[in-house]
């Protein structure tokens, strides 16, 4: 973990309101695993804000955000060479296990982190499908990088609030349907991001598969970023953890 | 140039300290920052038994400043003193122990613990947390302060030094009361009661609802009172509230401040003294101030 001062290298429109910014810096790129995240100090605003890695290509590291709020607000408007002050790679990552089946669970801005961990997990593909992506999203337009998870071999279901496309409904609710009527051939395992509700739901449907593992990346406002403050806690089966540092990855069996 | 001062018995390099609470027990840090430009660090706040803290959300940014609720989470004096006192001294820096506790007695018995420990040689009473269940701080009565300081004192020589909230009608009659109890220095100010509303969800900002404010927000309202306290009392304060550059620590040293302490600049650049450091070193060398101390108080009036 360093602090650092890079240049903004590209800044693009993904989708309405969502951008993707990516920077040079070969000491990110090498050292960061997936569900890792970067504390970016935006101008004009007081605390940092932590972002996962969206991606990483070469030495060129990527994080995608969502304009919410003031922070990401002023961050949207970036240009090309705008500097940013990076605090990172931080957190816990994501536990790969190479002999399980990868099932993403992805819910809207939840796309985020599972980009990069679908990339580690290409690696270890051997024939078929890599895994699969569940993406469920409030509508259809928020259906981003999609062309970017077929190329790294998932399979993709999407779930539609509206029903604009895809499955109507909870992406939770069309996972169980999924795993109900299929035969998978290795033991699946879950990686998730997304909101609260989407984790809690995915809790759930792990009571009823004890054998099979999930890890979910959790948000919360946050402070240092470093663990000192303990401003980031979630309530876990083990009393307040911080998302900082024993997050933001936490097996959804001890929260859930 | 001499940018040394005394605090007590305790005797600082420079006259700059972290604020409780917003740079932990420093070891998490040691990989990042350079702790040489720093006169003391002080923990986070400790008391007699682990302390699972506030509900989340927990910290939240506001137009000037950051509200938390985080609510003295902490190990406890034993866990501390096993888990976290053998690292910090190893950093090579001097450390103020900040205590708490829900009741005088608590600070008694904490500092019973700490006054028999070697390498503790300076504690900071926190009187002024405002993330605990009472409503009422313990600084904001001027004969609890005094209570409180006195009972210490007569159980420790080590450096005390008492931290107040802003929050009173009076605070000049709160810091006599702490040098009259036998204070060795204040520190200057706590957080000041806040919250904020989600309007869209329509939730407090905070689990708890309400928590302590700072950052940029309080400094106009800092600086007045470390001036008010100044005037009164004979022993040194250490002053902060939203200083995030040398300009604003000079303006504390104006007002009286012998020390400035540094809080939620910590929380996004863990590494500030330095910069402010310089900055305090080339004002001098501009204005032809050889010790640190000729600045102390120095505001025209």
């Amino acid at each position: 973990m360093k602090l650092l001062r890079v240049n903004v290298k590209k800044i693009e429109k993904v989708a309405k309101d969502i951008y993707r910014l990516n920077f040079t810096f070969p000491y990110i790129a090498k050292r960061s695993l997936p569900g890792h995240f970067l504390h970016v100090r935006i101008i004009h605003t007081i605390l940092r804000r932590p972002f996962s890695i969206n991606k990483v290509e070469g030495n060129d590291v990527f994080i995608l955000f969502k304009v919410r709020g003031k922070g990401t607000h002023i961050l949207s408007g970036y240009k090309k060479g705008s500097s940013l002050d990076i605090l990172g790679p931080l957190g816990r990552p994501f536990t790969i296990e190479r002999n399980t089946f990868p099932i993403l669970v992805a819910g809207g801005m939840g796309i985020a982190p599972l980009l990069y961990l679908a990339q580690k997990l290409n690696r270890f593909r051997k024939k078929g499908y890599t895994g699969w992506l569940f993406f469920g999203v409030k509508k259809k337009n928020e259906l981003i990088l999609r062309s970017e998870f077929v190329k790294l071999g998932f399979r993709i279901f999407v779930a539609t609030q509206d029903g604009s496309v895809g499955f109507k409904g909870m992406v939770t609710e069309l996972l169980e349907r999924k795993l109900k009527s299929s035969q998978i051939q290795a033991l699946p395992r879950i990686y998730a991001c997304g909101p609260k509700d989407m984790i809690y739901n995915l809790g759930e449907i792990l009571k009823k598969y004890p054998s099979v593992e999930g890890e979910a990346s959790w948000e919360q406002f946050m402070g240092c970023g470093l663990g000192i403050c303990l401003g980031c806690v979630i309530a876990t089966k083990r009393g307040y953890k911080r998302v900082c540092t024993e997050g933001p990855v936490f097996n959804i069996k001890d929260v859930f | 140039m001499n940018l040394g001062v005394k605090i007590g018995k305790l005797q600082l390099k420079y006259p700059i300290v972290t604020a409780s609470g917003t740079f932990g027990f420093g070891e998490e840090l040691s990989s990042l920052v350079d702790f040489s430009s720093l006169g003391a660090l002080v923990t986070k706040t400790i008391t007699l038994k682990s302390r699972r803290g506030n509900p989340p959300p927990r910290i939240r940014e506001v137009e000037c400043g950051v509200l938390n609720s985080i609510g003295l989470d902490n190990p406890g004096v034993e866990g501390f003193l096993k888990n976290k006192l053998p690292k910090i001294k190893k950093l090579g820096v001097p450390f103020i122990v900040s205590v708490g506790g829900y009741s005088p007695s608590e600070y008694v018995e904490v500092v019973k613990v700490l006054d028999r420990v070697k390498g503790i040689k300076a504690i900071e009473i926190n009187l002024s947390c405002p993330n605990l269940r009472q409503k009422k701080m313990f600084s904001q009565s001027a004969r609890l302060t005094f209570k409180i300081t006195d009972s210490l004192r007569r159980i420790t020589k080590k450096t005390l030094i008492v931290k107040l909230t802003g929050e009173v009608e009076d605070i000049r009659k709160i810091a006599k009361s702490a040098e009259y109890g036998g204070a060795d220095a204040l520190s200057l100010v706590n957080t000041f009661f806040a919250m904020g509303v989600d309007v869209d969800t329509k939730k407090p900002f905070l689990g708890r609802v309400y928590g302590g404010y700072s950052g940029k927000g309080i400094k106009p309202l800092s600086l007045y009172r470390v001036w008010e306290c100044a005037k009164v009392v004979k022993i040194p304060i250490i002053g902060g509230g939203g200083i995030d550059n040398y300009r604003d620590a000079i303006e504390f040293f104006l007002v009286g401040a012998k020390v400035i302490s540094l809080g939620t600049i910590n929380l996004v650049n863990p590494n500030a003294a330095k910069s402010i450091l310089n900055g305090i070193i080339k004002y001098m060398q501009k204005n032809k101030i050889k010790d640190i101390n000729e600045l102390v108080g120095g505001l025209v009036v």
